[in-house]
């Protein structure tokens, strides 16, 4: 299975925020993902095929993206150039276009894959959970080591499952635990670049809504605890 | 009147113009020649401020050093509604104070890293660098929290205050210093907002939003 | 990395600023990948010296523009010459020196656009709704420089004496790979150009420092003036030229997609490709 055609978690939806472009990378490619006004999240190539400014530094102007440099617009959904300023009210070729990535929003993230078509290779946007979603999305924490390593070291120390059997590692990308106080927690890699990776977490059960910071706050302190572990080890 | 001796780029110069603006109030301007003839350590300058550092602000026969300080006389002699630094609120008083320390850090790592890859200080840029993800990971996980609490802004209340002024220049000029901000979504969701503040101004390298 | 082209490295390149010098005494620095030093010779003497960091060998020095120019190779034609800035009733003035990651390629190419007025330096050389770059004309010259003319643009504060929006008229001049100059016209004396000359050094591939050097009309300027105006104006393309992507300049026609005002743009590629330079540019694949 190729890594690129596989769906990879990019962020949670809610921070796909309106008028917002979120700057993130799958496996080296540079993405600007954003939500148009009516809902559609895009996941882009970070790159005005104009001059090649990153488009994450533009506006998101509800229905189509701005680049910063020279005002050129590409519309949600196609990624058509519909806009540029220099040359007021004429039509841009229908051959300029924001590069498209494959994007949906399962289990409360977005997730994108840099190819493919249908349903592809490996397992479908989400925690494979079926049709039940996770009851709690945790914040996802930014690590400087490879995916390999991050999950590796989730699977060796996220368990500690009362019974003291082991987080499982469902796939290279994957771990699923079972833990004491939280329930079972599903993490999700995101492998940024070689050295790079942010972990993606959800509670399978909602805690009762009295203590959700509490364990968004141990859930976060947890996973920190373990990045600076990582990053402590050396990893390459 | 009030006078500010500025430099164009520095971001502890442009926290103070960015608060002159959101008063409305007026000043005029002695734009310090920073690069390249160093005039901050300047014989005349440093007369003003022996520290050698902008910005400086003068309010009639009042002189006052330290871009914080100068946010907190401006913000309580001149803001009428009391918002960006709160007088009668102890605890938010505590939290600015609390960001306008953390914003000294992120000026002495990004802030640093940035003058050395622009415009040719001599420090150790990489050391920088590494420090400035420090601050960073904390803000960016006090302000996940924040936004989780249904709070928008560094402290309590449900407005800006100073404390947002004081980090926001050196945390949004960092790609300058080769500080990327792509591990930390929240802090970019919250420089979105600072640049909505209606009233908000932009300087050179600060991209609106 | 690759080696630098020989037009490169036989020819004179600003590397630092007069005025930083006097503030520092000596000052390190890259060019075209060799490590470098700039020193003061003596007090006051207005010599300085300059020499590899790595073998130690001293390399020419020239003092022109406000600036110290040195070449790593043998310079066989002299640094250009500007009659702009020999005129007795202008100010002329350093920018300030700013270094950006991004290759000075892509530094030039920027310094060629209009388009990104309105965006880049908005409320100062452009704004919306005035986006509309009209056509101009891009020839290379006899002496194969390119020279862009009939540029307009509407600018609301076109330079330091500006008093409100006006339509500026441009020309733009590349007269080496990483030297360009423009002429705007100026806003009191609308027959009679202000002068700016960008040398910008090749410190990599990917990294290079911009030196601005001004020669505008007198009319009630000072050089304070005109340098802050210079680097708020060069720091707002500052953010915009590190966020492009690749860092060199792609010369394949086919790489980025233009349009019509980007004639200069392209003539500035084509125009590289034919003078053999790939320091800095991604080439064109045979």
């Amino acid at each position: 299975m190729s890594r690129e055609r596989r769906w990879f978690p990019v962020c949670r939806g809610e921070e796909a925020v309106p008028r917002h472009i979120v700057h993130t990378a799958l496996l080296g490619q540079e993405l600007a993902v954003w939500r148009a006004d009516d809902g559609t999240v895009n996941a882009w190539e970070n790159r005005c095929p104009h001059r090649g400014v990153r488009l994450s530094v533009g506006t998101n102007l509800g229905d189509r993206l701005k680049c910063r440099y020279h005002g050129w617009t590409y519309a949600s959904g196609s990624g058509q150039c519909l806009e540029r300023p220099a040359h007021p009210g004429e039509a841009p070729p229908r051959i300029v276009k924001a590069r498209r990535f494959g994007c949906v929003e399962s289990d409360g993230y977005v997730w994108v894959r840099l190819a493919g078509e249908g349903a592809g290779d490996g397992p479908a946007p989400g925690f494979g959970r079926g049709t039940a979603p996770p009851g709690l999305t945790l914040r996802s924490i930014h690590v400087w080591a490879p995916a390999a390593a991050v999950a590796d070291a989730l699977a060796r120390h996220a368990g500690e499952a009362p019974d003291g059997s082991p987080a499982e590692a469902v796939d290279p990308y994957t771990v699923r635990s079972a833990h004491a106080e939280a329930g079972e927690i599903l993490y999700a890699m995101q492998p940024v670049a070689d050295d790079e990776t942010i972990i993606h977490a959800a509670l399978a059960e909602a805690p009762p809504a009295s203590e959700r910071i509490a364990v968004l706050r141990r859930e976060n302190g947890r996973v920190c605890a373990l990045r600076d572990a990582i990053e402590a080890s050396g990893s390459p | 009147m009030i006078r500010l001796y500025d430099y164009v780029l520095s971001g502890n110069c442009y926290k103070i113009r960015l608060l002159l603006s959101l008063l409305g109030l007026e000043w005029e301007t002695r734009w310090i020649d920073f690069h390249p003839k160093r005039e901050h350590k300047s014989e005349w300058f440093l007369g003003l401020n022996p520290l050698g550092q902008v910005p400086v602000l003068e309010d009639g026969d009042f002189r006052l050093r330290d871009a914080q300080a100068i946010l907190v006389y401006l913000a309580a002699k001149h803001d009428e509604r009391g918002r960006w630094y709160p007088a009668g609120d102890p605890r938010t008083l505590g939290e600015i104070a609390q960001w306008l320390a953390f914003a000294d850090g992120i000026t002495a790592t990004a802030s640093a890293a940035r003058l050395h890859d622009g415009i040719f200080f001599e420090l150790d840029a990489d050391r920088a660098r590494a420090g400035a993800n420090a601050p960073f990971r904390v803000l960016d996980e006090h302000l996940w929290f924040q936004e989780q609490e249904g709070r928008e802004w560094l402290c309590a209340p449900g407005h800006p205050t100073i404390a947002d002024l004081a980090c926001f220049p050196y945390v949004a000029l960092s790609e300058e210093g080769g500080v990327s901000r792509l591990p930390y979504p929240a802090i970019r969701r919250w420089t979105d907002r600072v640049k909505r503040i209606p009233g908000f101004i932009p300087m050179s390298g600060v991209l609106v939003a | 990395m690759a080696e630098p082209d020989p037009i490169l490295v036989n020819d004179w390149h600003a590397v630092v600023e007069l005025d930083f010098l006097a503030s520092r005494g000596s000052f390190e620095t890259v060019l075209l990948g060799v490590p470098i030093e700039i020193a003061e010779s003596g007090e006051g003497s207005g010599e300085v010296r300059v020499s590899r960091r790595d073998t130690h060998a001293p390399l020419p020095a020239r003092i022109r523009y406000g600036h110290v120019f040195t070449s790593i190779g043998q310079p066989n034609r002299d640094i250009v010459h500007f009659p702009e800035c020999h005129e007795a009733d202008r100010i002329h003035v350093t920018g300030g020196s700013i270094a950006v990651h991004v290759s000075g390629l892509r530094a030039v190419e920027n310094f060629l656009d209009m388009g990104h007025f309105p965006f880049v330096h908005t409320d100062y050389l452009g704004v919306e709704p005035h986006t509309e770059v009209e056509p101009y004309e891009v020839t290379v010259t006899e002496e194969d420089e390119i020279l862009a003319t009939k540029c307009r643009f509407f600018q609301p504060l076109a330079s330091p004496s500006a008093d409100g929006g006006m339509m500026v008229d441009y020309e733009y001049r590349v007269a080496r790979p990483y030297t360009v100059c423009l002429y705007k016209s100026n806003p009191i004396e609308p027959e009679r150009w202000d002068f700016i000359v960008l040398f910008v050094q090749p410190v990599s591939e990917e990294r290079c420092i911009a030196h601005p050097y001004l020669s505008y009309l007198a009319h009630n300027l000072d050089n304070e003036t005109n340098r802050w105006f210079m680097q708020l104006i060069f720091a707002q393309d500052k953010p915009i030229l590190e966020n492009q992507l690749p860092k060199r300049l792609p010369l394949d026609p086919r790489a980025e997609v233009p349009a019509r005002s980007d004639a200069s743009s392209l003539s500035y590629r084509r125009w590289l490709a034919a003078q053999g330079v790939t320091y800095g540019a991604i080439p064109a694949a045979a």
